[in-house]
């Protein structure tokens, strides 16, 4: 597994709990410089499954964050009626 | 080769920069240190409500709109990478419209070999501000 990829999961994991939009930005772009390099042939050492984990992972969180953020302020707009 | 693609993407750059900054100026920095973005009807932080410790992000948009309004000592301590977050945003305005008049592709910047590096930096200096902050929580408790 590559760097990239153990920062990405790390990334994904404080993603999901506190962190969503800096952490998985961060965490997209680094799972994909992994997964750019083994798809090119660069790195055929890593590991392509656990690099996309780390990218979902990371999509995961930010999708959550999105969505809890749009919950909130449609609740907030059904109240008002 | 420079195509539409990348000029769109260094005209999103410059258009979110100006964004993000305008935001920050119409917004009025809370007192507190964070909150400033449920101004913006977003809502408080869950992570600050459930263990009453600020998370990492938190802090961020008042940074944003201390720094705006040059009160760079204020913006600070509300978040060390606010601060940082807050130049990086300032720099992207003269390197987007670079980008644009000199017909350079930021891939080129995101490729180089410094810039994976840069990111690791910005990753470290992100939660080492957040446990200045809750090193400087701890200290003004006692």
């Amino acid at each position: 597994m590559g760097d990239n990829t153990k920062w990405a999961l790390g990334l994904g994991i404080a993603a999901l709990f506190c962190c969503g939009p800096v952490t998985g930005v961060i965490g997209i772009f680094l799972a994909k410089k992994d997964m750019d390099e083994i798809a090119a042939g660069r790195a055929p050492q890593l590991d392509e499954s656990m690099a996309k984990v780390a990218f979902y992972l990371n999509i995961i969180g930010l999708a959550l964050f999105v969505v809890g953020i749009c919950a909130y302020m449609g609740l907030a707009g059904l109240r008002r009626f | 080769m420079y195509d539409r693609a990348d000029k769109s993407v260094a005209v999103g750059l410059l258009a979110s920069a100006c964004g993000v900054l305008a935001v920050a100026l119409w917004l009025k920095p809370a007192a507190c240190g964070y909150g400033t973005h449920t101004q913006l009807g977003l809502p408080p932080c869950y992570f600050l409500l459930v263990t009453h410790l600020p998370c990492p992000s938190c802090g961020l948009t008042t940074s944003f709109a201390y720094a705006i309004r040059l009160q760079f000592w204020k913006a600070f301590l509300a978040n060390p990478f606010g601060l940082f977050a807050f130049f990086g945003t300032v720099s992207v305005i003269p390197t987007a419209i670079y980008l644009l008049w000199r017909r350079i592709s930021f891939r080129r910047i995101t490729e180089g070999a410094h810039f994976t590096k840069v990111v690791y930096v910005a990753t470290a200096f992100y939660f080492m501000s957040w446990i200045f902050r809750l090193a400087l929580m701890q200290f003004a408790s006692h």
